[in-house]
């Protein structure tokens, strides 16, 4: 297929006929009309000047390819690829009477530096987290996985403007029908454009409309690692700084990478306070419904008198005192959530404080109310996964209905659906509520409290 | 007003939970129906009653009943209110007529039942106790010596927030194997067994207050008498139901000098009780085996083998005499407090069915033997 200089100019003219950042330029060289055209906000100038532009002029004729300085070179003679190259930093030259363009990798590399990601702290261990280019998080993943078993491999999502996937995952350790599956699934995706990896993620979920989680995001290099080496898989996408990770069990985001470094002991501690903080977080406004509502028998003689007290002057019914403190709370952490830190510290001060003491002295709420909200909503934050602290935010809602019109009765039916649900819930294949349901005695060594090490190499079960 | 607010609210908010509910079920939503239609039925707040902390039931000038409540005003200061009325509901009923809240009975920590009350049938006088879903049955109970009402009061006026603390002085008292651990459940159980009679702390007041007295004996549910402290200490260990601890001042000479008295604390004991119908006559014999620290004993010659030995044999004797008197008062009585009669019940049946237990239980032998053992003299050697 032969075009001449003039058509293909004129193609690509076309093609970024609104882009005013699209450049070319015309030299002359070995007599003849050579066009350098590139897309000046994807690439290096210096570079395409250095190793292009200069040599070019200087030598005015002699062999192409030696007197680009440039590596990193491919030729096609497709214009459609050529136009998908150029939107992806390479700079393209073209001949007249040749049919092959050249692309050369010019790109410009403004990048984010390694930092620890600020919503998942760990205290100890590798403070690495993930930044917006693929590259460079596969390059992070390899570097803590030396092993030739690390498969990674690429897909594009995204039918008008396209978004590189990496599926990495451990080829032994990894169930080859998972990956199969969750190959299928990506390349059944038909959306025009992925913003993030979250896009993905909803995509390739079984239960969309089920409260929890059903992969676990992340943007820790050594949590992604340590859960590749579970034979579990991952997905990156380029332009994010999350991984998602499937398929995972429940208890799976009541673990952090901390508990591994610590003694068993604090380890296992930790664990169970965090499964513990699960049942205070969605039940424990519910239970405060339910008693002073409907079982006021159960609180203890010494409590009675001080509680009663307390509810006696509000003037709302329990359930309506609890949703108005905890759509407080909500509303204090949405506002503070995405304002600049000084503002959003000011939020929590006015908030926390001013908020929760004058409501209590005005007679809105009583006070022992304020100090289930409290305890409920430091609890949800305990859970060391985002996605999971926002279904623990939502789960509490219904739960404190139903204990608002059956008491315990309620709270036993919310619970048992609940129960129910998560039995039933499967990702990809894999229960979401393993080893508990099914039960498996061996893995419930790791899921509420920490077996050691040693033992976890013996018996490790992946999927 | 407010009832229907809330009820508009909460099916609001079922409307809006069935909403977020709603993919979960498939699209079944009118299952979570009845949440929004039942709202909240069998709500009772807790800032909607007027908790009752301590119930005393007495006969009335006019009527059958005159309960004597202990509520708590707004500041939780406790006060009394009476009310009349035929039955104990009644009574109820009549006090709710002067309060604004509805009165709640699901705290009671307290049924003290006067003297002259308890000469009636306990089932005619704690039945709304039992058939109310909400009433606590763990309340304590005691027999008060003279009327519940004067108790009551003299409580109230000597010590106005301590009142609703009156189950504590009982509870104090069973861990010092002063009374037996019985609450209104408890009882329950008693008061339709006809092998068994019932045995509830006694209480009456003093110069400086309340106090617990022994125990009140029943006969056929009615009160026939009382036991003191120290006697009811030995009944409860004759009957194997010791509390913490039980402690006893026994004399180890002649007179009662001081410096001639023990106190020893009986920190374990032991009961067995043997029954053996022989020639259609029951013949019960009950070893109890304690053991017991010693608490005062100014003699202190404890370190010698021989001496503890013979002051062992000193102490089982006097218990033992001490036994005999507490069980031939239980006779006197016709108060089954033993439960020999659930022994017959169980094991000797046909003889049992033979047997009119309320004429034959005084004339039955009951041998206690008590055996004491110190083995623990104190940290003074």
């Amino acid at each position: 297929m032969h075009h001449s200089i003039q058509d293909v100019r004129t193609y690509f003219q076309a093609e970024f006929a609104s882009a005013n950042d699209f450049i070319i330029h015309t030299l002359t060289w070995n007599q003849k009309p050579i066009d350098i055209v590139y897309v000046a906000t994807l690439v290096s100038e210096e570079m395409i000047q250095d190793g292009v532009l200069t040599p070019l002029n200087h030598t005015k004729q002699g062999q192409f390819l030696q007197t680009i300085g440039l590596g990193q070179m491919q030729v096609t003679c497709l214009l459609e690829q050529a136009v998908d190259a150029l939107l992806r930093g390479f700079c393209v030259i073209y001949f007249d009477d040749d049919s092959d363009l050249y692309l050369f990798h010019t790109p410009s590399s403004f990048q984010r530096s390694i930092t620890e990601p600020v919503n998942e702290k760990v205290l100890g261990n590798s403070h690495e987290g993930f930044i917006e280019r693929l590259d460079i998080n596969l390059h992070l993943i390899r570097k803590k996985v030396t092993s030739k078993q690390l498969a990674i491999r690429y897909v594009h999502v995204g039918l008008e403007a396209d978004t590189k996937l990496a599926i990495v995952y451990m080829d032994q350790l990894a169930n080859p029908d998972i990956v199969a599956e969750i190959e299928k699934r990506i390349a059944d995706i038909r959306i025009d454009y992925i913003s993030s990896v979250g896009i993905v993620e909803q995509f390739i979920e079984d239960t969309p409309y089920s409260p929890f989680p059903q992969v676990l995001s992340t943007e820790r290099v050594d949590r992604v690692s340590a859960n590749l080496m579970e034979g579990r898989i991952a997905l990156l996408a380029d332009g994010s700084s999350n991984a998602i990770i499937l398929p995972v069990s429940f208890f799976a985001f009541y673990q952090s990478p901390d508990d591994y470094n610590l003694h068993i002991l604090n380890g296992s501690f930790f664990r169970l306070l965090r499964v513990s903080s699960f049942f205070i977080a969605i039940t424990l406004p519910a239970v405060y419904i339910a008693v002073v509502s409907f079982h006021f028998e159960t609180i203890p003689n010494e409590l009675v008198l001080p509680m009663q007290n307390a509810v006696l002057d509000i003037p709302f019914p329990p359930i309506m005192e609890a949703m108005l403190m905890e759509l407080t709370v909500e509303l204090i952490r949405e506002a503070g959530l995405r304002l600049h830190s000084a503002v959003g510290q000011m939020i929590g001060v006015v908030g926390g404080l001013v908020i929760g003491d004058a409501i209590v002295r005005v007679g809105l709420v009583s006070n022992i109310m304020i100090v289930v909200v409290a305890l409920t909503a430091i609890s949800s934050f305990v859970v060391p996964s985002y996605e999971f602290r926002e279904t623990l935010r939502i789960l509490r809602f219904p739960i404190m209905i139903l204990s608002a019109s059956f008491g315990f009765l309620g709270i036993v039916f919310g619970l048992s659906i609940l129960l129910i649900h998560m039995c039933k819930l499967e990702v990809l294949g894999v229960p979401y509520f393993y080893p508990l349901s099914p039960l498996n005695w061996k893995g419930l060594k790791d899921s509420f409290i920490r077996s050691s090490i040693w033992q976890k190499l013996t018996d490790d079960c992946t999927f | 007003m407010i009832a229907r607010f809330e009820v508009l609210m909460s099916s609001i908010l079922v409307i809006l939970m069935g909403l977020i509910l709603f993919p979960l079920f498939k699209g079944n939503v009118l299952y979570l129906l009845p949440i929004g239609i039942s709202g909240s039925w069998d709500q009772t707040l807790l800032k909607d009653v007027r908790l009752i902390l301590n119930t005393g039931l007495d006969e009335g000038p006019n009527t059958n009943m005159r309960t004597t409540f202990v509520v708590v005003d707004k500041k939780s200061l406790p006060r009394l209110m009476y009310a009349d009325g035929y039955t104990a509901r009644e009574t109820r009923g009549n006090l709710a007529k002067q309060l604004t809240r509805v009165p709640d009975t699901s705290k009671n920590r307290l049924v003290a039942i006067g003297e002259k009350m308890a000469k009636n049938k306990l089932v005619t006088i704690l039945d709304v106790f039992y058939r109310d879903p909400k009433s606590a049955l763990s309340a304590k109970i005691a027999i008060i010596e003279g009327e519940a009402k004067d108790f009551l009061a003299r409580e109230h006026k000597h010590k106005p927030n301590l009142i609703v603390n009156l189950d504590r002085q009982v509870i104090s008292a069973e861990k010092a194997t002063i009374v037996p651990i019985v609450n209104l459940q408890s009882i329950l159980k008693l008061i339709h067994d006809p092998g068994q009679d019932i045995v509830i702390p006694y209480m009456g007041p003093e110069d400086s207050g309340g106090v617990v007295k022994g125990v009140a004996l029943f006969s056929n549910q009615s009160l026939a008498g009382f036991l003191s402290d120290s006697e009811s200490s030995i009944y409860l260990l004759l009957a194997g139901q010791m509390g913490k601890t039980a402690t006893f001042s026994l004399k180890t000479k002649k007179n009662k000098a001081l410096g001639s008295l023990i106190t020893l604390r009986v920190y374990k004991s032991k009961s067995h009780m043997k029954l053996t119908v022989l020639h259609h006559q029951a013949h019960v014999d009950i070893q109890v085996n304690m053991q017991a620290q010693v608490e005062e004993f100014p003699q202190n010659h404890l370190s010698d083998e021989k001496n503890v030995r013979s002051l062992n044999e000193l102490i089982s004797a006097e218990m033992t005499e001490e036994a005999v008197k507490v069980v031939q008062k239980l006779q006197q009585m016709n108060c089954d407090a033993l439960g020999i009669g659930r022994q017959l019940i169980a094991f000797h049946h046909d003889y049992w069915k033979t047997l009119d237990w309320d004429s034959v239980y005084p004339t039955i032998q009951i041998d206690p033997h008590v055996h004491v053992k110190l083995t623990r003299p104190g940290i003074i050697n």
